[in-house]
């Protein structure tokens, strides 16, 4: 069936790491407040970090070709740059057309009637009761700001228009962080980065406001433990100070018993107002969030993210002052765990629910996925724990041990590969995954188990390789075959290679990509770089979330699709050394 | 321009030589009384071609001989893309789950005790699925439209007739005769023991299809586009009879949402599709349950059978390498 067929680009990656097209694409942008999407065509959709939608915009002027890098688009003419120290852009040579101020904050807010649009000279001010947008033509461009209060974007607007297009460009070399590489590697590392560096939100005041899991992910506004997670990976060495806050958000969704939300809410007030009337009243919401600040409650990996956070931190910085400061919240966690050890092998069994990472899958007992988390998440507490308390580190310790003596009992397959879940007196999910690559990550087997299981993943999930699924070469698939029992699977995971039932997962393939550099295997091109191709292949201008023929894509601009720059830049020698 | 350094020396091309995609097409077929509509896409889901022609009437049913003629006929023209791997048909009946027979018009003069399936893979070199068109409809919704990200979605479409498709994880649900969603055989309004044998199509379908909203106003001539227009100029008439169709069809639509609480209901047809005439239906449905409930009108317009077709077809591919 496989036949050679290139597909052409619709995004050319340039020598500089920029993107070109010759048709208008959207661009999803993100600063520390300001979000939102633009089509060159001339409408831009702007957002409001914990407040929600603002207002559209359209406008006139541009023609392509267009340019794009990390939150600007550069066209003959006119251009669009967004400022990081205030929550405003200038669109270069744009003629404003309209302003409309939204009519809810997010789809679940509640319709408001629109306030007339106040025109003050140049100046035209669109107000909702979450928000504020204010528009300005100046004879070189419009100023679009936006803000919690008139006051917010109103001083936003103090900002030249130099002074903008300094910050802009000035962010676009942050992300270029590797600027000897191909024009296709470097293009991919300058947006993948930029996924993890924009995730990094303010508040009003200008405090940290949390990592937000992706542009679509911000109403309402809030910080998912395993999103955070893989996405702080790249900014662990870039801004320390950032994840010790985030532990501090993390740290609020603990409970007393070591349970923990999905997510975080960090609203603004206003927003928190609407979001707390639709948690208690919609009818799958109010099941599903049962605490005011939760984010989908009780998932079962979120607290081993909390710890692991915690540990990647310490070893990252030498700080161990979060550990000290939630101990016991730790301990809450260990507890918590261990006692779901029903077979007493050190293994939490997980209970028949969809509540981790794969949230459209009802996986249960030993779960691949969590089983590594979970003994990452001990070794934390026993190379950390033990200037506090050397009984909870030593028990740590033991766990561990008896943890990896028995993974391959419960879960090693005839194949070499690990089960994706299940227990074998009942019924066992055996196809290969990339979720359960965290066993390698956190070094639950050994390394002999762990090339073997690199090579079946080399010939099984990336798509090159495996002819028995029908689209050719697309990608790296996150689960091969699919689910074989469909009663596991709901929603998008329902359909065979949909979401988590084989799509492309860019936070998996670049974890895939780092486990191949880290066990010295060659060709993390692969999986680096086959997702990024299919991006400029469809005009997906930014880091996707997931994606897979003929099912589409998720959101752009996803804070843990940095795992592939991550992971490249990590291990930028070998890299060369496998490239040269 | 750029403020990213234009010096790039290139350690080597990271991927070699540009990726290669499997081959292959799917056909999506909506056959409607007065139309046939036919698509083609490849196997990323890529619309390639749409064709369009009258439905053919008449003895011998010439209708089966069109659809494999069309179907053919984009697939010679798309032949560099692989070989037709299958081919979805839509039509406007229930279809037997376990038996593949279907009722259609007598005007197609299709022969009744034969799966249109088999008659079709007669003269096509792939497999053929034959769907209910709502269904199809609803399976578009599932996968290209407003609830893409829904566990669950009823699709109900309000026009000339009303009917219902409804797609749970991921799976269309048919019920046991393939009857599930005859939604206009719902026993609603007075007495309906004495007037379901009197009804014209049924007894909520008389209430709610495009005949009934044309007696609702004037001498009952006035097409349904033009009633919607003139409600929306400011005529009084036209807008209490477009306003007693919402609440008429609230009804309806609170019946699915107690029996099968999807996660999202989408509305779609030349009635349901109207922005206003949602809007009217959500009112109504506050005074009916004691919970909210989402209701969208359809953003896949007229093409969304034959777009459900080429997904369903897509599905099934999927699955069968799957298995």
């Amino acid at each position: 069936m496989t036949k050679p067929r290139p597909k052409p680009r619709v995004l050319s990656p340039l020598a500089d790491g920029q993107l070109v097209s010759e048709k208008p694409v959207l661009l999803p942008f993100m600063a520390p407040r300001l979000q939102g999407d633009c089509w060159p065509d001339g409408k831009i959709e702007i957002s409001v970090w914990g407040c929600g939608k603002i207002a559209n915009l359209t406008f006139s002027g541009w023609r392509g070709p267009f340019t794009y890098a990390p939150n600007r688009i550069e066209t003959s003419g006119g251009g669009l740059y967004v400022a990081q120290s205030a929550p405003v852009l200038f669109l270069k040579g744009a003629k404003l057309r309209t302003l409309v101020p939204s009519r809810r904050c997010a789809w679940w807010g509640s319709t408001m009637k629109r306030e007339p649009v106040e025109r003050l000279g140049e100046r035209r001010i669109a107000r909702t009761g979450w928000g504020v947008a204010i528009a300005e033509q100046r004879p070189a461009g419009i100023f679009l700001s936006a803000g919690a209060s008139i006051e917010e974007a109103t001083r936003a607007l103090d900002l030249a228009q130099e002074d903008v297009i300094a910050e802009a460009n000035a962010y676009v070399a942050r992300c270029d962080e590797m600027p000897e590489a191909s024009p296709l590697m470097r293009s991919m590392v300058s947006q993948s980065l930029h996924a993890a560096l924009s995730s990094i939100r303010q508040d009003e005041h200008g405090d940290f406001g949390g990592l937000a899991a992706g542009q679509a992910y911000s109403a309402p506004a809030r910080t998912y433990y395993r999103d955070g997670y893989w996405t702080l990976q790249a900014l662990l060495a870039r801004t320390p100070d950032a994840i010790r806050s985030q532990i501090e958000l993390l740290a609020r969704g603990i409970q007393p018993d070591g349970e923990a939300p999905s997510g975080v809410i960090l609203t603004g007030p206003a927003q928190a107002e609407e979001w707390e009337k639709v948690r208690r009243s919609h009818p799958q919401i109010k099941e599903e969030h049962l605490r005011p600040g939760d984010w989908w409650s009780d998932h079962f990996d979120s607290p081993l993210f909390f710890i692991l956070t915690i540990g990647d931190y310490i070893r990252s910085t030498g700080d161990n002052s979060p550990l000290s400061a939630h101990w016991g919240k730790v301990v809450a966690i260990l507890d918590r765990y261990c006692a779901l050890d029903t077979a007493g092998n050190g293994l939490p069994v997980k209970p028949a629910h969809d509540r981790d990472w794969a949230d459209n899958v009802y996986r249960h007992g030993y779960v691949s996925y969590d089983i590594g988390l979970w003994v990452g998440a001990l070794d934390v507490i026993a190379a950390y724990g033990g200037a506090i308390d050397e009984n909870i580190a030593a028990k740590a310790a033991a766990t561990a041990k008896k943890a990896r003596a028995s993974i391959d009992d419960v879960l090693l397959q005839a194949s070499g590969t690990y089960a994706d879940y299940g227990t074998k007196q009942d019924f066992v999910e055996d196809h290969l995954t990339l979720d359960s690559l965290t066993l390698l990550r956190y070094r639950a087997v050994s390394a002999e188990s762990a090339t073997r299981v690199l090579a079946k993943v080399a010939s099984t999930l990336e798509s090159r390789s495996n002819s028995d699924q029908p689209y050719g070469d697309w990608g790296v698939m996150c689960a091969f075959p699919p689910f074989k029992r469909p009663k596991d699977t709901r929603s998008k995971s329902a359909f065979a290679y949909r979401y988590h039932n084989g799509s492309d997962w860019p936070y998996l393939s670049g974890l895939y990509a780092e486990q191949r550099l880290v066990h010295g295997l060659e060709d993390a091109e692969y999986p680096l770089l086959r997702w990024w191709e299919t991006c400029l292949e469809e005009g997906w201008m930014g880091a996707v979330e997931y994606f897979s023929p003929p099912w589409g894509r998720g959101s752009l601009l996803q804070g843990w699709s940095s795992m592939p720059a991550m992971a490249a830049l990590a291990h930028k020698d070998k890299l060369c050394l496998a490239m040269s | 321009m750029s403020n990213i350094s234009t010096i790039a020396p290139d350690l080597r091309p990271a991927v070699g030589n540009r990726r290669t995609k499997a081959l292959g097409l799917v056909a999506g077929v909506d056959l409607g009384g007065t139309k046939v509509l036919a698509g083609l896409s490849d196997l990323d889901g890529d619309l390639l071609a749409t064709m369009e022609e009258p439905t053919a009437h008449g003895e011998g049913a010439p209708v089966l001989e069109q659809i494999v003629r069309m179907i053919l006929t984009l697939a010679e023209r798309h032949r560099d893309r692989g070989p037709l791997l299958k081919a979805v048909v839509g039509v406007p009946s229930a279809v037997s789950p376990s038996t593949g027979l279907a009722s259609l018009s007598p005007n197609l003069a299709i022969p009744a005790e034969q799966p249109l399936a088999r008659l079709l893979e007669a003269g096509l070199p792939c497999g053929v699925v034959v769907e209910n068109d709502v269904n199809l409809a609803a399976f578009a919704e599932a996968t290209l439209g407003k609830a893409r990200d829904c566990a669950s979605v009823a699709f109900i479409a309000f026009g000339t007739g009303v009917g219902m498709g409804l797609v749970i994880d991921g799976r269309l649900f048919r019920g046991h005769h393939g009857r599930a969603g005859e939604l206009g055989l719902l026993p609603l309004g007075t007495n309906p023991h004495d007037a379901a044998p009197k009804a014209r199509a049924g007894l909520f379908e008389d209430q709610v299809d495009s005949p009934a909203v044309r007696a609702l106003y004037r001498d009952g001539t006035v097409p349904v586009s033009e009633i919607f227009l003139r409600a929306g100029s400011g005529d009084g008439e036209a807008a209490a009879a477009i306003a007693t169709l919402a609440k008429s069809a609230s009804v309806g639509l609170a019946s699915i949402q107690a029996v099968f609480d999807p996660a999202l209901m989408v509305l779609g047809g030349g009635i349901g599709s109207r922005p206003e005439f949602v809007e009217l239906v959500s009112q109504h449905m506050s005074s009916l349950l004691p919970f909210a409930v989402q209701i969208e009108p359809t953003s896949l317009g007229p093409e969304a059978g034959m777009r459900g077709a080429l997904m369903l077809g897509l599905h099934e591919l999927s699955s069968q390498t799957a298995a």
